[in-house]
């Protein structure tokens, strides 16, 4: 599949690359290259017209962008960003939207403050913390134009802590610092970096007509003891296991 | 009272800064530089004057998510958006729909920007404990009622502000209320019973919320 990533250069994005590049052809884009890059393409997701050309000719278009204070950036790569990738998938007739946010842009603070068991189908309520509410009105932006187009199909993960392989909280930059302290607890939203990473590519390889609905979300996060919230529909939809628990950080025995 | 309205649709804005003549009402473009603690309400817009483009989409939902905030930072009690019925219209012509009827948002970037505006103002609503009004309005506008008589969903400038000034006067005992409204018209599809019977929507806000009768229990 030939596979446009937007913001291939955040956080996540060097591990979806690294996921998909043996298996599928993939454009990654970003505002600078960096040296993991293999065919990359400078694209600002806030410019109209270079997502519309940058989307030529490809079949799915998978979204890591993300900018989480500046309220003018905010808006325009969460929101405006989102519009652009959709007018392109329209213009181009892609079918395969894959989105990407964190999960508070659905189980904003009137849910998490309160229930359990949370899943990804609720109704979402992000508040109006600028990160959360800007990337919802991206996510209903995405929604409008699947509903509106026949052809396409909109698939949206949803994420929060990513550890690394030393346990730390963060980035590559982090690797090899001390690990977070064991057996201290951990937000019951958190995931490895690969199992992330391993979830977009589940989801950029389903057959899209064994999706229920032309709209689906997904929590992604490790298996978790905590109930807060439910990852068992990335599981069942997506077939996806995660291969990292984090039991360190939350069990003592 | 005095009323503070931003800048929005160039219609809607003229007919709310001409003919609201019993408040003491300002005009704002931006909000941002100026102290507002002082007004007693705010009239923000969902509509834009012009909304074709991602750009235009993108800046107007700024101005709605900065506006809010400078109202609830400056401890505005009561802040009304005037929406449009027309984000409604995708429903079949035989449908009566009210205000539980979840809006039908296109693509058309105009009806999109109303739609996403609406959803900053509701999480807002959700947030935070004022008075907020979403007034859906009728389109178009018409300055008298015997004009437009094609347009089944219509509203007159006269209507309209009787309608706001309406809203600003009631004390709501909900923190958030959505109101539809349009002049009366045979087989009307937006039905405006609701407004229609506003008083009783009228109350103290705290009565709408449980509160324990500590008092009650120390005393036993």
């Amino acid at each position: 599949m030939k596979v446009l990533i937007l913001g291939s250069n955040g956080m996540l994005g060097p591990w979806v690359s690294e996921a998909l590049k043996d298996h599928h052809e993939i454009i990654e884009t970003d505002l600078k290259e960096i040296s993991s890059n293999s065919n990359f393409k400078k694209v600002d997701i806030s410019n109209t017209d270079e997502v519309i050309e940058a989307a030529v000719g490809v079949d799915a278009i998978i979204n890591l962008s993300v900018l989480r204070t500046d309220r003018v950036l905010a808006f325009n790569v969460n929101s405006k960003g989102n519009l652009n990738m959709m007018l392109a998938a329209e213009k181009h007739k892609v079918s395969r939207i894959i989105n990407t946010g964190p999960h508070f842009q659905s189980a904003g603070p009137s849910y998490e403050n309160f229930d359990f068991e949370i899943n990804p189908d609720i109704p979402p309520q992000p508040g109006v913390n600028l990160y959360a509410i800007t990337k919802a009105l991206g996510q209903e932006i995405c929604r409008v134009f699947t509903e509106k187009n026949p052809y396409m199909y909109l698939q949206t993960l949803l994420f929060y802590n990513f550890y690394n392989d030393s346990l730390t909280l963060g980035g590559r930059r982090n690797v090899g610092k001390p690990p977070q302290n064991k057996g201290t607890d951990l937000t019951p939203f958190s995931v490895r970096w690969e199992d992330a990473a391993s979830a977009i590519k589940k989801a950029l390889e389903i057959d899209l007509n064994k999706l229920p609905t032309r709209t689906e979300t997904y929590f992604v996060f490790a298996d978790l003891p905590h109930n807060k919230f439910s990852n068992k529909k990335a599981k069942e939809q997506l077939g996806w296991e995660p291969k990292f628990d984090l039991k360190e950080l939350w069990d003592r025995s | 009272m005095k009323l503070l309205i931003t800048e929005g649709s160039k219609e809607v804005t003229q007919i709310l800064k001409g003919e609201l003549n019993q408040f003491d009402v300002t005009l704002y473009k931006d909000v941002s530089n100026d102290s507002i603690s002082q007004f007693d309400c705010a009239i923000i817009q969902a509509l834009s004057e012009k909304c074709k483009t991602p750009q235009d989409l993108n800046l107007k939902l700024q101005e709605v998510y900065n506006n809010l905030s400078a109202f609830v930072e400056a401890g505005i009690k009561k802040i009304i958006m005037i929406s449009s019925l027309s984000i409604l219209q995708n429903y079949k012509k035989g449908y009566t729909v009210t205000e539980r009827w979840k809006s039908t948002p296109s693509t058309n970037i105009d009806l999109l920007t109303i739609h996403l505006s609406e959803i900053i103002f509701k999480e807002f609503g959700r947030t935070f404990p004022l008075q907020k009004i979403l007034l859906r309005s009728g389109f178009p506008f018409i300055k008298s009622n015997e004009q437009l008589e094609s347009f089944s969903s219509r509203i007159s400038h006269k209507a309209f502000i009787k309608s706001v000034e309406q809203i600003i006067k009631t004390e709501f005992n909900e923190r958030y209320e959505i109101i539809h409204v349009q002049e009366k018209v045979a087989d009307q599809q937006f039905l405006t019973n609701k407004y229609n019977q506003i008083e009783s929507l009228g109350g103290i806000q705290e009565q709408a919320f449980y509160e324990p009768r500590l008092n009650r229990r120390l005393e036993k």
